[in-house]
């Protein structure tokens, strides 16, 4: 009996592993990949900027929209805002917690994305996409160079677990 | 030293004072930057080991707040959760309040609170940083907030805590449930919010030890008179509330603070994988929350009592509300078309304000004589309550009835101004026709955190 249920443990145990590594992998394929296409970089607390000439799209990053949950309201910056690095810019609550948003770059906000303060979900669902939250353009462009590039980021959420 | 009730003796009180650092050494370390919070709170020597961050054990902190003002209390958690440092300690700060509604920082107060009842007993409604839904508090009520660093914050830690602690005094058998409150036999004793920062987050939940539930009940919006509101804020979920003492008659609020204080102190800390941290319990301190100790404190106590911060953090929402109003003039030869005529009147609020009004004609205002819109579109760049928009409708109506003169017809009654049309006879249907049982509203509000 004992062990039988060891062995079923073991069993599941192996199988979670395969899926797990799997699914690692196919992130980092799915972020090889679509790194070519757009240099999205990101701040230690899980934001990201991918920048456009002197516009840049922020949002926040899968890893922080996963550990949230169900993100029910969004607060945004308004148009015309000036906001500095690392200064906080709005909210997003999800399960009873309201988590501060901070711009990982300096700049005036030129836009938000009001279909995120409709439906917040959209976080949730498309974070790289649909998901982001405001454009900003930037006022000191070099602050960029103190973000992580997409595969650095990886690597130091892995050091973070 | 770990046992200390809520209420000290003059004398033991004074004697714990004195382990609260000079009030110019906390001036002087903010303006080194060197400051924070909780580590100068235990005084220089834990400030001066700072240094070697790494080999010292986490330090764990019991604070009592002695104020029961809901702006002072709120104000206090939010100094220590800007200016603590919580990467090498931990502190656990206990308060409550004299009767107060506590709305999240996405809420709508006008939903949540019954503002009449509020304002008749005089209880505040203060608005909080965390997110979450609206709480009654009294002094039968104990808070507890937990800060950690971002990365330590563990809510489901801290309530299996309470839990201990409950069951330790009382034997009581609590059950923390999916949605992180804790229950007695199914009804709620405790909720939780929480608000994460850049490196500290906090989070806090209540304790119903002995509350005045019939008083919640009042102060709370929890029967469905919601209707006619339209926003995007966070709708709290009603529960079936219960307090400590229903089933432990012998309750008490400072037995419960102690209970907790000592488990938080006693209570190993353990890191993500399961490990051991070293930690030291500090003990108790009782915090004086004023501007002579905590520099700053009255300008957030300010600030968070403002109406700029109560109502007008509102998330941008619309009110509609319908009148039935009596017919008027042009229909005064044909008796068949006297009665009732229906009129939804919507107003958008932004930020606290009536910035848009908006009159759909159900029935056609007009029919009711009330033509001149004035009232109605005066609203504009007022502050909101529901009183506002009633006392607009009745004095478009009124101004109407004066405008014509006593009708031969025979709704002269009707139309007879002064005292009998009085807010009574507009029937609100909006509220009437809420049925809060109904099924898609339920539903609704369940999807909501």
């Amino acid at each position: 009996m004992t062990h039988n249920l060891v062995c079923v443990r073991r069993i599941f145990a192996s199988i979670i592993q395969t899926k797990s590594l799997g699914r690692l992998q196919e992130q980092r394929r799915s972020f090889t990949a679509s790194s070519f296409l757009a240099a999205r970089l990101f701040t230690p607390k899980h934001e990201w900027v991918d920048i456009d000439g002197k516009i840049g799209t922020v949002g926040i990053s899968d890893h922080a929209q996963q550990s949230l949950g169900d993100i029910v309201y969004c607060q945004l910056p308004n148009a015309g805002q000036e906001l500095s690095q690392s200064g906080e810019c709005g909210a997003l609550e999800s399960v009873k917690a309201a988590s501060e948003v901070y711009s990982p770059v300096s700049g005036k906000v030129i836009e938000k994305n009001s279909a995120c303060e409709d439906s917040p979900g959209l976080i949730n669902t498309s974070c790289y996409g649909e998901g982001w939250l405001f454009k900003i353009e930037l006022a000191k462009p070099e602050e960029t160079k103190e973000l992580m590039s997409e595969e650095k980021y990886l690597e130091f959420l892995a050091t973070q677990e | 030293m770990h046992d200390l009730p809520a209420r000290l003796p003059g004398a033991q009180r004074n004697l714990l004072l004195k382990h609260l650092p000079e009030p110019r050494m906390l001036c002087t370390m903010r303006s080194v930057k060197l400051l924070p919070g909780t580590a100068f709170f235990t005084g220089r020597r834990s400030f001066a080991a700072g240094v070697s961050k790494e080999a010292e054990p986490l330090k764990k902190l019991v604070y009592i707040s002695q104020s029961n003002d809901v702006f002072t209390n709120l104000a206090l958690e939010d100094w220590l959760y800007k200016q603590g440092d919580f990467k090498n300690s931990r502190a656990l700060l206990l308060w409550r309040n004299s009767p107060c509604v506590v709305v999240g920082r996405h809420q709508n107060p006008w939903v949540e609170a019954n503002a009449d009842f509020c304002a008749e007993k005089r209880i505040p409604i203060a608005r909080r940083n965390s997110g979450g839904g609206t709480v009654y508090h009294d002094l039968g009520n104990l808070n507890c907030t937990f800060f950690t660093s971002r990365d330590e914050y563990d809510r489901k830690a801290n309530l299996e805590m309470i839990r201990t602690a409950v069951w330790d005094t009382y034997g009581l058998d609590l059950v923390v449930n999916k949605r992180d409150d804790i229950e007695w036999r199914g009804q709620k004793v405790s909720g939780t919010a929480a608000k994460l920062g850049r490196d500290v987050a906090y989070h806090h939940c209540t304790v119903l030890v002995h509350s005045d539930r019939s008083m919640l009940q009042k102060a709370l919006r929890t029967g469905g008179v919601k209707g006619g509101y339209e926003s995007k804020a966070t709708i709290s979920v009603p529960a079936k509330t219960a307090c400590l003492r229903e089933a432990e008659p012998s309750a008490r609020v400072s037995d419960v603070m102690n209970a907790i204080g000592r488990v938080f102190l006693q209570n190993p800390i353990e890191d993500k994988h399961g490990n051991t941290v070293p930690s030291e319990a500090g003990g108790y301190q009782l915090l004086n929350p004023s501007d002579y100790w905590f520099p700053g404190l009255g300008s957030t106590r300010r600030d968070l009592a403002s109406w700029d911060w109560v109502y007008g953090k509102t998330p941008n929402f619309s009110f509609s509300r319908t009148y039935s109003l009596p017919k008027a003039h042009n229909a005064g030869n044909n008796p068949q078309e006297h009665g009732i005529a229906s009129v939804t009147v919507t107003l958008h609020v932004t930020n606290g304000m009536v910035t848009e009004t908006e009159i759909k004609e159900n029935d056609s205002f007009s029919q009711t004589g009330g033509s001149d819109l004035m009232h109605i579109s005066a609203l504009k760049g007022q502050r909101f309550t529901e009183h506002l928009l009633d006392a607009a409708v009745q004095r478009t109506v009124s101004a109407a009835m004066n405008a014509y003169p006593r009708g031969s017809s025979g709704n002269h009654r009707a139309f007879s101004p002064g005292p009998r049309l009085t807010q009574r006879s507009l029937i609100m249907e909006s509220e009437r026709n809420h049925d809060p049982m109904d099924r898609e509203y339920v539903n609704s509000i369940l999807t909501c955190a």
